[in-house]
């Protein structure tokens, strides 16, 4: 048995539906309103934080430097942000999208019976699913991309890649690069842009354009199609679970795992994706196989709960 | 509990869009350009907001109200009221109308007019940029930049095509609000 695309009785309309809001607008506006709000609010907090900490107006023009030398509280801004912009944003939409304003049954806030085995399942989907991320990311870099775009990028990396193998605890790191990211871009994806597609389009036209709208978030078209890929697959177990939580997970250990590895492998982590270092065909294969047959458990027993939820 | 509002009213309003977002893109161009040669024509000062700054945020707010004009037009021709996710819709339609036209005729009809406009906004540009106390080095990286037309420039007028939808979408719910309560007294 599918979960329904149309959970909620016809009766209790959201406010955009009583106000005649098309989805597609209110989709539209707040992905580009919220990613304004995100990279604007978050720039502006995280040079705030810096100007607190060297007590003047730091040199603008020497933008790269300046960010380098205060990592830690460029990505505290970035998670203050994402819970401002991307979590309290989310939340008050979601209330005007959600039938009776419920937003906790709306964005998928409710716990199947066995939630338990599934959040494992979805621990071990993303543990097993990497080398098919991995080998998207080289299909991604096959694709040519302007210098001056390449250029931006690099930037991009290097500051990640500062962040990542800097001498900051491993703790700070994982909050900011996996736990902040696993809460709220969740909540607004896979809790509302999900949801609220599921509702008009159904869920497959939801699963597949709120997972390129997560890619595309990211403003890493280098990496578009493995993003795309996640956010469709986080889409899908949480449709499958009618629940955000195994989501949340999954994306908690797909990061997580980021971090882990830079502190303990870093030359394996920060290899670029070439023809050269494409993952072995061989764990590809065993890549596909093993997540299928998780995927498949996680239907099934999605299936088996369909029947009891409870609300948390 | 807030009154229920019925959409069934199902009258085109592309006729209102299109009007209120060639009157808008309109004046938002001419003041564009008139900014345009104001900063040419003007010293260059080390003052973040100058006249070129203002004009270019006044045409922003005052742009905003193409939604407004275009809801206005819609309850006056077409319908008696609107709902607020309809006039959203109408702002915004209009909004990115307005963005793309003025972006038009500044960037595409204009140089056909006075071809040596953009170069002269990019000197102007450049001479505003060394009186704040720009390094010589960075003013060749942008004088390059800027002469090479790059792609940052297409990025950056994407980004004002997104700018006056919000806007117009806000102006347009605003008009929604405002035009429909004035049917219903």
């Amino acid at each position: 048995m599918e979960p329904s695309s149309q959970s909620f009785a016809p009766s209790k309309r959201s406010w955009f539906e009583r106000n005649g809001f098309p989805t597609w607008v209110v989709v539209v506006a707040w992905f580009l309103g919220s990613l304004a709000l995100f990279q604007i609010g978050g720039s502006i907090l995280s040079l705030a934080f810096i100007v607190i900490r060297v007590g003047h107006m730091p040199d603008l023009s020497d933008m790269n430097n300046m960010l380098k030398q205060n990592l830690d509280l460029v990505f505290l801004g970035n998670s203050i942000g994402q819970f401002i912009f991307l979590g309290i944003g989310s939340w008050f939409i979601s209330k005007l999208a959600a039938p009776g304003g419920k937003v906790g049954s709306f964005t998928g806030f409710k716990a199947p019976k066995n939630i338990g085995f599934l959040l494992i399942l979805a621990l071990l989907i993303f543990i097993v699913i990497q080398p098919v991320v991995w080998f998207l990311g080289w299909i991604n870099s096959l694709i040519p991309f302007p210098s001056f775009y390449m250029n931006f990028e690099k930037a991009q990396d290097s500051i990640l890649k500062d962040f990542l193998s800097g001498n900051m605890s491993v703790w700070f790191v994982l909050i900011n690069v996996a736990l902040v990211p696993a809460i709220f871009e969740e909540f607004m994806y896979r809790g509302f842009f999900l949801n609220i597609l599921k509702k008009s389009g159904g869920p497959t036209l939801a699963i597949i354009l709120s997972g390129i709208m997560f890619g595309a978030y990211h403003i890493r078209f280098t990496q578009i199609i493995p993003l795309s890929f996640l956010g469709m697959l986080l889409g899908y177990l949480a449709w499958r679970s009618e629940s955000i939580y195994p989501a949340m997970i999954g994306h908690f250990v797909n990061n997580g795992l980021s971090v882990i590895l830079a502190a303990f492998a870093p030359s394996f982590v920060f290899s670029k994706t070439t023809t050269d270092n494409m993952p072995p065909l061989i764990w590809i294969v065993l890549s596909v196989l093993v997540t299928g047959y998780l995927i498949y458990l996680f239907v099934t027993e999605s299936q088996n709960n369909a029947k009891g939820v409870s609300d948390v | 509990m807030e009154p229920e509002i019925n959409d069934s009213n199902t009258s085109s309003y592309w006729s209102s869009v299109i009007l209120a977002s060639v009157i808008f893109g309109l004046i938002s161009f001419a003041l564009t350009i008139g900014a345009g040669y104001y900063t040419i024509n003007s010293e260059p000062t080390n003052t973040t907001i100058n006249p070129s700054t203002i004009v270019g945020a006044i045409t922003c707010l005052f742009t905003a109200f193409g939604g407004m004009l275009a809801v206005w037009h819609y309850t006056r021709e077409k319908v008696d009221s609107v709902v607020l996710g309809k006039g959203a819709l109408i702002g915004l339609l209009t909004g990115i109308i307005i963005g793309l036209l003025s972006l038009f005729l500044s960037n595409v009809i204009w140089p056909l007019i006075d071809p040596s406009y953009t170069d002269k906004i990019i000197d102007a540009t450049m001479r505003t940029m060394q009186a704040r106390g720009m390094s010589q080095e960075q003013l060749q990286k942008m004088s390059d930049m800027m002469h090479s037309g790059s792609p940052w420039r297409s990025i950056g007028y994407a980004v004002n095509v997104v700018i006056f939808a919000f806007l117009n979408m806000i102006t347009g719910m605003v008009g929604a609000r405002m035009f429909s309560e004035n049917k219903e007294q």
